[in-house]
């Protein structure tokens, strides 16, 4: 996670301020600076873009709601609280959906394909090809896991929390998050030793 | 599936974890140590490690999204801020603790609600109506001595205008509390009453309200349930009490107010002599306060002569009682819903 400058650190101090007493314009500010990080820590839970999106926009709204209670001496920054918020509704939703059959995998490729953010530039096309293809493999893999251990897995390695910082988004003790998170690795590298072949030779596992 | 086996992980699972806390960077000094000998000893594990290094960078590589569109709220999104959800899990979490307090308070009120009917010398409230049942039945008989006395009465109630105006206010209220608190089936039994009442074409020419009034000795009768009784037992204190309506509608009214007066008693000709000297407020305020007030302050009635209710079997010894019982009532009551309430919280 970059650093903040300590300008830019005041900066959203004053407008986290000016939000708590009900400036909507300096919340928005913040909203801006830190929608696509919310959104991707969404994305990667919840696998889709209209579900990651839902999940935002309510994380927002929630955050808003809420800010009066943010403090500053808060254990990590705005972003983990924010982070926490979005991973919450993210979990939340994913537990209400535990009843009901999960997407299939088709509407994540279809999603994958609408989605142009994935595009990255400097490469080739055949590299673009294989980074798509074992992208979209890696998250089928992702999306596989059980709800817990997959929203514990993005906030490690997707987003880099702590496990500190875990157990208080998941509402886990630090011994939970721990093992988690190594039933989620490894069953995701199992996964990705299955695929094997399909594999493009370099993301092989050796 | 482990769980239900038995507690002990399996060694795969054991060994991810101790691998990917090494990983994390996340183990003690000393089990750090440890895998790191054992990791330079053993080639199968030192394999793993580097699948699941190599897991955890394909995910952290993988590309960000960026977000599909903007954010940003608008007021209608947010409107009226809720407030945080704290109030919420601080229910959830006085859950058991206002379930024990709902089965203290209910246990005491059923307590106090025994002693009450059992014991005759402390509360004793099934008989505090009958005298007024009895009166009524005897009423009809009586009529025509009690309307000559009504005359004498109206003349006394001529000259106090303002006492008999803001009456007319506090009149309706013990009606209302009556209607409340009983249900259809009673209220249909109770409005076909003065009729019942047989030979008094007095009855027919009753006023709604007059209807609702007898209604809680028609409930007394019944004994139905403890709060009902309660109250009930109150209601016709209320109406026995309250000062006359204004001059106007006295004639039909005051007469079928008269059934329930046993004129034979000359407390009764007392009564309707001195409840305008009552002041108009102490029928508002007791049905008001549901009972939560049922005692006036003494000093209140040290002026004028005690209601009729006092003296019909009400010793003052159990107002206080009754007082309690309507209090704790109430408080389960509230108890009931405030942890209903949080249960509800807690399952979410």
């Amino acid at each position: 996670m970059a650093q903040m400058t300590l300008r830019e650190e005041i900066d959203e101090q004053s407008l986290i301020a000016s939000a708590q007493r009900g400036n909507l314009d300096a919340f928005n500010e913040l909203v801006l600076a830190y929608q696509d990080q919310v959104y991707n820590l969404a994305y990667r839970i919840m696998g889709d873009p209209a579900s990651a999106s839902d999940a935002t926009q309510e994380a927002f709204i929630s955050a808003y709601q809420n800010i009066e209670g943010f403090r500053g001496e808060y254990p990590s920054s705005f972003k983990s609280w924010l982070m926490r918020i979005v991973s919450n509704a993210c979990y939340d939703e994913l537990r209400r959906r535990k009843r009901q059959p999960a997407t299939s995998i088709e509407d994540f490729e279809i999603d994958e394909e609408a989605n142009p953010a994935l595009v990255s530039e400097a490469e080739g096309p055949e590299e673009v090809a294989e980074r798509e293809a074992m992208a979209r493999m890696l998250e089928t893999g992702i999306q596989e896991l059980p709800p817990d251990q997959r929203v514990t897995l993005v906030m490690a390695d997707v987003e880099g929390f702590s496990y500190q910082e875990i157990a208080e988004a998941t509402d886990a003790p630090l011994g939970t998050v721990k093992s988690r998170l190594a039933r989620a690795r490894g069953k995701l590298r199992d996964y990705l030793r299955d695929q094997g072949e399909l594999l493009p030779a370099q993301y092989r596992l050796k | 599936m482990l769980r239900l086996l038995g507690w002990r992980k399996s060694e795969q699972q054991r060994r991810d974890e101790l691998l990917s806390a090494y990983l994390d960077g996340e183990l003690s000094e000393r089990e750090r140590e440890q895998l790191e000998t054992r990791l330079s000893e053993d080639p199968a594990l030192r394999a793993e490690l580097r699948a699941l290094h190599q897991t955890m960078s394909l995910v952290r590589e993988l590309p960000r999204v960026s977000a599909a569109r903007n954010f940003i709220l608008t007021e209608s999104m947010v409107e009226g801020r809720e407030p945080a959800p704290a109030p919420q899990p601080r229910l959830a979490w006085a859950a058991p603790i206002l379930t024990a307090a709902t089965a203290v308070v209910s246990l005491l009120f059923a307590v106090v609600l025994a002693g009450d009917l059992l014991l005759p010398g402390v509360g004793g409230f099934a008989s505090a109506p009958e005298p007024m049942l009895q009166s009524e039945e005897r009423a009809p008989m009586e009529v025509e001595t009690v309307v000559t006395r009504e005359v004498e009465r109206e003349s006394a109630v001529g000259p106090v205008p303002s006492a008999t105006a803001s009456s007319k206010d506090t009149w309706e209220e013990p009606e209302m509390a009556a209607e409340d608190e009983l249900s259809p089936a009673e209220a249909t039994r109770a409005a076909e009453a003065p009729a019942g009442m047989g030979g008094a074409p007095e009855a027919e020419d009753t006023t709604p309200g007059e209807e609702a009034r007898e209604e809680p000795e028609a409930a007394v009768e019944e004994e139905l349930s403890p709060a009902e009784a309660t109250r009930a037992a109150q209601a016709p204190a209320g109406a026995g009490a309250t000062p006359s309506p204004p001059a106007e509608d006295a004639g039909p009214t005051e007469e079928v107010r008269s059934l329930a007066a046993p004129t034979t008693s000359p407390t009764v000709t007392e009564r309707f002599v001195l409840t305008p000297t009552i002041p108009p407020e102490e029928p508002r305020v007791s049905e008001e306060e549901l009972g939560l007030l049922v005692q006036p302050a003494p000093d209140e009635f040290e002026a004028t002569p005690p209601p009729v209710w006092e003296r019909e079997g009400l010793s003052e010894a159990r107002v206080p009682w009754r007082a309690l019982e309507v209090a704790l009532g109430l408080a389960a009551l509230v108890l009931t819903f405030g942890t209903i309430r949080a249960w509800r919280a807690r399952r979410g």
